[in-house]
């Protein structure tokens, strides 16, 4: 996984790319970590740009709800696409998420 | 502790934090083993180390001797010079290399040698280090100390990784306990007249995968697949909750699976409160119903089950949609009917068979997945050869170790 981040105002947003896997927990973890220390109240996860997702990287985008949703911010998904997409859907990541499918 | 004793006491079931510290105790109980035909040579070496604080100094006189003390006191350095009388230095370093005790003692040669061709020499012969002579002390003592400390430290990863490989191997085959025993699947298959295969390879993490079955009677049969994510330990440790969690369910008098939706409710909320936020499961589940001609299940976020039509292309990808177990506090979960005739054949799987890649790093994905499917359905006559075929093409494919245990189980109809 590889990441950009860029911050306006009132908005974090990290664009994410590549694959999300097991592996990449350190690299989220750390995402996250800045996520929280932006104290953005609106914090953006693009999506468009990944192409695969596996069970633990589901599991990384909850622990990511988990952290923006202690400090009352609002976490959004952005253009989930491909296996990714079908993965959300599966997993019912739409009820669970906003998703920005713009 | 030296080297040696730590090797030795490699059965010692100790916390990694003990054999660190072990690391910052004093080395000068270390055996060292001091090699020269001259008497004044030894005795300088040693009086150096034993200035140090070294107390366990062993003698040998040429190579050949010191090829017999080596055997006899297992050091855990050796100082050797060059140029000694019958076999010299470097043919004994050369020997001492080819016995397992001494594959990676470090041996020190000593020489007056600058000679960069002789250098390579004597550490082709397999020398750990060369030593400038006339003996400087400061040199000696820290290469020295140098040497010990880092050994000392190899043998306790090394000891650290050995415990950990046969911790994880006894956890892997307690993982293969999980599964259901053969003589339960040749009951089924006899009292329901259902051919029941399965595949099951562990990756070598430890991995989170299982599945299992149970008569409900006369008719049906409830059969479930479960994934959880990540892998390592933290994913073995809960299969076993999870494997808990079902086998009390089973023997709970009263307690009666009404459903698949009732019982992934009942999961999702047990596991709920059991598992940390970014952990959860997938499962399937469902009832073969040899009366009514059906399965009916419900999904967690598992792979799509498949129905197939044996020794036809015929395939039906069943939907998978679900909130996976552990996810949210109250999940509520449908159950899908599919008609299941005699001659269908349901096929269970986990995320491995469709997200493993070949040595282009290519993934199989859904669809390559499915048309291995169908060729391995298509001119089977039993479906039981069904497996067999999609090992074989699955292995052309892909690379291996898998990163991911793997699952898969087939029902047909007879």
């Amino acid at each position: 996984m590889e990441y950009q981040v860029d911050v306006k105002e009132d908005v974090f947003e990290a664009k994410l790319s590549e694959k999300i896997t097991f592996s990449d927990l350190d690299g989220f973890r750390e995402m996250v970590k800045r996520m929280v220390a932006s104290h953005s109240e609106n914090n953006i996860v693009d999506l468009s740009a990944v192409e695969f997702i596996d069970s633990a990287g589901l599991g990384m985008l909850l622990l990511a709800r988990d952290e923006i949703s202690k400090t009352s911010a609002n976490l959004t998904l952005r253009s989930p696409q491909g296996q990714v997409k079908r993965m959300f859907s599966v997993a019912r990541f739409d009820q669970m998420f906003e998703i920005d499918n713009s | 502790m030296c080297p040696t004793s730590m090797y030795s006491a490699k059965n010692n079931l100790k916390k990694q934090g003990d054999a660190i510290s072990d690391m910052a105790e004093d080395i000068f109980g270390c055996r060292i083993l001091i090699v020269d035909d001259e008497d004044f040579n030894r005795e300088l070496v040693a009086a150096i180390l034993e200035r140090e604080g070294y107390t366990k100094l062993y003698f040998a006189e040429d190579g050949q001797d010191a090829l017999t003390k080596a055997k006899e006191i297992e050091p855990d350095l050796i100082v050797m010079d060059v140029v000694m009388p019958g076999m010299d230095g470097v043919a004994a370093c050369r020997e001492l290399r080819t016995e397992e005790p001494f594959k990676n003692t470090p041996i020190i040669i000593h020489t007056f040698q600058t000679d960069p061709e002789e250098r390579a020499r004597i550490y082709q012969a397999g020398a750990t280090d060369i030593f400038p002579k006339p003996v400087a002390r400061g040199e000696v003592v820290n290469r020295i100390k140098m040497h010990l400390t880092y050994t000392r430290m190899m043998l306790g990863l090394q000891d650290y990784h050995q415990r950990l490989t046969r911790d994880l191997e006894i956890a892997r085959s307690m993982q293969g306990a999980l599964l259901p025993d053969a003589e339960e699947l040749v009951s089924l298959e006899d009292s329901h007249q259902i051919s029941i295969l399965s595949q099951y390879e562990a990756s070598d993490e430890l991995g989170g995968d299982f599945w299992g079955l149970e008569r409900l009677d006369d008719d049906r049969i409830f059969v479930y697949v479960t994934d959880f994510a990540g892998h390592g330990i933290s994913a073995a440790l809960n299969t076993f909750r999870l494997h808990s969690l079902i086998s009390n369910y089973r023997n709970r008098p009263g307690f009666k699976i009404v459903s698949p939706a009732y019982y992934l409710e009942k999961l999702n909320k047990d596991l709920f409160q059991l598992l940390p936020m970014e952990q959860y499961a997938t499962m399937l589940c469902g009832i073969i119903d040899t009366r009514n001609n059906t399965f009916s299940y419900s999904s967690a976020a598992s792979t799509a089950p498949l129905i197939l039509k044996t020794g036809t292309r015929q395939i039906r990808e069943l939907d998978p949609t679900g909130y996976p177990l552990g996810m949210i506090q109250e999940a509520a979960y449908d159950v899908r009917v599919e008609p299941f005739e005699k001659g269908d054949m349901l096929f269970l799987y986990s995320d491995v068979l469709v997200e493993s890649e070949d040595q282009m790093g290519r993934m199989i994905g859904n669809e390559q997945f499915l048309e291995m499917c169908r060729d391995s359905s298509v001119n089977v006559v039993e479906g039981k050869h069904f497996l067999q075929r999609f090992q074989k093409l699955f292995d052309m494919y892909v690379v291996r170790p898998l990163k991911d245990d793997l699952t898969a189980v087939t029902l047909e109809r007879l």
